[in-house]
């Protein structure tokens, strides 16, 4: 398993880093402004703000882990589809589902790291200024968001493996219209309750792309 | 001799485009296969569904007993295989993608056939595949095949993309290494010539279906041209499977046939052609497999 | 796996579908609605209508009674001088009684109030943290203080804002108050309005885990504590302080049962309001108030009611019901117009 990992950490390393360097200029972009309030206005004014306003003050992250897992599912996968050298991996003596799920559980693992890094380092200063009802609201709000990475990453290698465009195009689709399901309010703490369903459905994606490699394996074009 | 590859009544379709029907051969232990045809005809299809990744429309294609389309990781290790284009995994260098791959192959990987290979091509140790040449690349596809030290070894168009020196470097080298360790190798190659140096038995295929399978040797004895005087402006009309592709060039007449002289002789008369100085030639497997397919 | 993958995809696909769908219907079935605004006449003792029709490129006004009998915008505006005093101000128009009672402007504006919950408000999740504004301070503009408070499990904490730390001084002392009134942590409910957008500041309600309601706010810096008397049979479920201009009522609620309350200050009576049931959770409540009646109107996804009701005693005037024409699409919702929650539902 470490070594299908290798593999998967050569192809994605240098995005990977870049990938963590996006999240924490927009997590420190979004806490800068958080100090400029706090700064400028002054603690009560933020507090205030948190408290009555429908806002957590960093809806500039919202869509940042879903172009972030996009793109880690393209660097990941684009390779695999180059010249079918999918064929390669697939031939390796280790089961092609595991084969899949281990390249899946790399790039979720990855998702996972750089979301819990950005998460920890948005923690690390509202923990200071903020008390913890609007930090965990802060928090719980970018959840969903976070979720959307993972989605727009599985969803996006289902989309990639595919062999063929006429189903791509239909999987586009129907990814698309899943994502929406992540980004139907700006409300704080909106999805609270919709959470683990959603971890769930979120974690169920990740089989989509089973299929993709039976329609790869069976040479459908 | 045991059958390492087996298969029977394969059927398959591209939408409604028939490749073939009922296709059924079988390669036996230690013999290197070659697969010729001309484009269109299926050799890709049957790659693939060697491979596991074709499911036939119907039929099934069997390797060291297991159905290809279930192969289990076992089976695919017993077996090399080498995509078109020699493509290997292109954001590695060759020092990566040898540490990669030996993990899988933990009780038969030769290290060392491999990078004997690769000391001669002249490549930086941490130049990825992708900014190498297609010889070289498929240096480093073959390296790892050999490495893997496969019982089968499976090779799609080996010759398409390398220039000669390359291809004769592959040939040799594969050819001393399948003879040596008792290899069953499985290739197609749009380069016929190529496959007169290295394999034992062929395959011809021709749309929809095989026209004829026998060792090279065999095939090469048997089947001949005849060429023939003719008188000007005679038009050679003989329809007999016997007498394959007849033309006119000029006053000359040719034919392509796995009969002997004197059958021959006696077929041309029974058809009343108005021929002198038959004559028997031998040919090299280019020119076989034109006599066998035709140029067009 | 392929199977497993396969109806994955399909379920994903059904769902997509119920949800997409009746949208995309909804969509292409909308049309525009024009709600009317209806408003209690004390003088004709009928509900007055006016409404805005498009009639092509320009919006055309209607004024109405419930019978049907057509206004003009004079009539309409006589029959509803409390609304239009300015304009019938304006106009030398204003009469020098109404029912006999003489009401100066600056007694119509004091008694005069609106009042709006919304589903979508009554069910956001607000955070847990309290602005506690001085109700006494001597000066005639409301200041925001520089601390919020929350109820734990065991206590009132007052953290202070700069520092982020807990005001442990000031904490012991209200909870000195709390532990006095034999408050039962931790709250059930809280209920303010800490704004300076208003003329004076009540403070909270708060309902404790023991059912008890207490009204609570800071006077001179100390706590106010006070036990409001409740019947057992009555508990608060949505609670909205007023705080409104003529200081004649602290807070409306609904109970468990859906009953409407009143309570006045100071007394702290009790006042059932006559109308049938209100549920704030699904239902939207608009009051417009005047020193004589209140005109409240509750629409939820059926109906849409209209009451009229005495400002003195809250006794039932009239009543008129209108049907929603809204239709609504059955399938897979995410969210909903009576809360901000996103999570599915099928209705």
């Amino acid at each position: 398993m470490f070594n299908i990992f290798y593999k998967e950490y050569l192809k994605t390393r240098w995005y990977s880093i870049l990938m963590l360097i996006a999240f924490l200029c927009f997590t420190t972009y979004a806490l800068m402004r958080i100090n400029y309030i706090l700064t400028m206005k002054g603690a009560d004014h933020l507090w205030n703000f948190l408290i009555m306003k429908d806002v957590v003050l960093v809806e500039i992250l919202e869509f940042v882990p879903l172009v972030g897992g996009i793109i880690l599912a393209l660097v990941q996968f684009m390779p695999e589809m180059y010249h079918k050298s999918l064929k390669l991996t697939l031939h390796l003596p280790f089961s092609p589902w595991k084969m899949i799920n281990v390249m899946l559980i790399y790039g979720a693992l990855v998702m996972l790291i750089v979301c819990a890094i950005n998460l920890i380092v948005m923690l690390l200063y509202l923990h200071r200024i903020l008390p913890i009802e609007l930090y965990s609201r802060i928090v719980l709000t970018t959840i969903p968001w976070h979720l959307a990475g993972l989605a727009g990453y599985f969803l996006t290698s289902w989309i990639c493996i595919e062999p063929a465009w006429r189903r791509r195009i239909a999987n586009i689709i129907i990814a698309s219209l899943f994502m929406f399901i992540y980004f139907l309010s700006t409300s704080a703490e909106a999805y609270n309750s919709f959470l683990p369903l959603l971890t769930i459905a979120t974690l169920l994606t990740s089989t989509f792309s089973w299929l993709s490699v039976a329609r790869f394996k069976e040479g459908k074009e | 001799m045991e059958n390492i590859i087996e298969c029977r009544n394969l059927t398959h379709y591209y939408g409604k485009r028939k490749i073939y029907e009922n296709l059924s051969f079988s390669v036996p232990k230690g013999r290197i296969l070659g697969l010729l045809g001309k484009n269109g005809t299926g050799k890709t299809t049957t790659i693939n569904i060697l491979s596991g990744y074709l499911k036939p429309r119907s039929g099934e294609c069997l390797i060291f007993g297991e159905n290809t389309m279930t192969a289990p990781p076992a089976m695919r290790k017993k077996i090399g295989l080498l995509i078109e284009g020699h493509v290997q995994y292109q954001f590695m260098n060759i020092e990566q993608i040898e540490r990669f791959y030996s993990k899988f192959y933990p009780n038969q990987w030769h290290r060392d056939a491999y990078y004997e290979l690769m000391a001669k091509l002249q490549v930086a140790p941490r130049q990825v595949i992708s900014r190498m040449s297609c010889g070289q690349r498929s240096q480093v596809a073959l390296g790892l095949i050999l490495a893997q030290n496969p019982e089968l070894l499976i090779l799609d168009d080996f010759s398409i993309g390398l220039d000669p020196g390359y291809r004769r470097l592959f040939v040799e080298y594969l050819r001393d290494y399948a003879r040596t360790f008792n290899k069953t190798v499985f290739l197609t190659s749009h380069i016929i010539q190529d496959m007169e140096r290295l394999i034992d038995d062929c395959i011809i295929m021709d749309y929809g279906g095989i026209l004829t399978q026998k060792p090279i040797a065999q095939l090469m004895q048997t089947f001949h041209r005849f060429t023939f005087q003719l008188p000007e402006n005679f038009k050679l009309n003989i329809d007999d499977k016997q007498l394959l592709h007849p033309a006119v060039i000029g006053k000359k007449g040719e034919l392509y046939s796995f009969l002997t002289q004197n059958n021959v002789e006696q077929l041309l008369k029974k058809y009343n052609v108005p021929f002198s100085n038959l004559v028997t030639e031998n040919m090299n497997l280019e020119d076989v497999f034109i006599g066998l397919t035709g140029k067009y | 796996m392929k199977h497993i993958s396969l109806i994955m995809i399909y379920i994903t696909v059904g769902l997509l579908a119920i949800w997409q769908l009746p949208w995309l219907i909804s969509i292409l079935a909308a049309q525009k609605t024009n709600t009317p605004m209806i408003v209690y006449s004390t003088l004709a003792d009928k509900f007055i209508i006016s409404t805005t029709e498009n009639n092509g490129l320009a919006a055309v006004q209607k004024y109405t009674d419930e019978n049907g009998n057509i206004y003009t915008q004079e009539q309409r505006d006589s029959l509803l001088p409390f609304l239009y005093w300015r304009q019938l101000t304006a106009d030398g128009r204003m009469p020098d009684s109404i029912k006999s009672q003489h009401f100066s402007p600056t007694d119509i504006q004091r008694h005069r109030f609106t009042f709006r919950s919304t589903p979508a408000t009554v069910n956001a999740k607000y955070p847990a943290l309290y602005p506690l504004l001085e109700s006494q301070s001597g000066r005639v503009d409301l200041e925001m203080p520089s601390d919020v408070f929350r109820v734990s499990g065991c206590c009132i904490e007052f953290i202070d804002m700069k520092t982020n730390k807990i005001d442990t001084a000031k904490s012991r002392k209200f909870n000195l108050e709390f532990e006095k009134y034999k408050f039962q942590f931790p709250a059930a409910l809280i209920a303010g309005n800490p704004t300076t957008k208003k003329e004076y500041d009540e403070g909270y309600l708060m309902l404790d885990s023991g059912k008890k309601l207490f009204h609570f706010k800071m006077t001179q810096g100390s706590p106010y504590l006070h036990a409001i008397p409740l019947p057992d049979s009555v508990c608060p479920k949505h609670i909205y302080v007023t705080e409104v201009a003529d200081h004649k009522m602290l807070a409306l609620f609904t109970d468990t049962k859906n009953r409407f309350y009143a309570i006045e200050p100071v007394s702290y009576r009790l006042c059932k309001i006559a109308i049938p049931a209100f549920n704030p959770e699904t239902e939207q409540m608009t009051i417009i108030a005047n020193p004589m009646d209140w005109t409240i109107h509750v629409k939820n996804e059926v109906k849409s009611i209209y009451y009229a009701i005495k400002t003195d005693d809250y006794q039932f005037i009239r009543k008129m019901e209108l049907p929603m024409s809204e239709k609504k699409f059955q399938g897979l919702h995410f969210t909903s117009s009576i809360d901000k929650y996103v999570k599915p539902r099928f209705n």
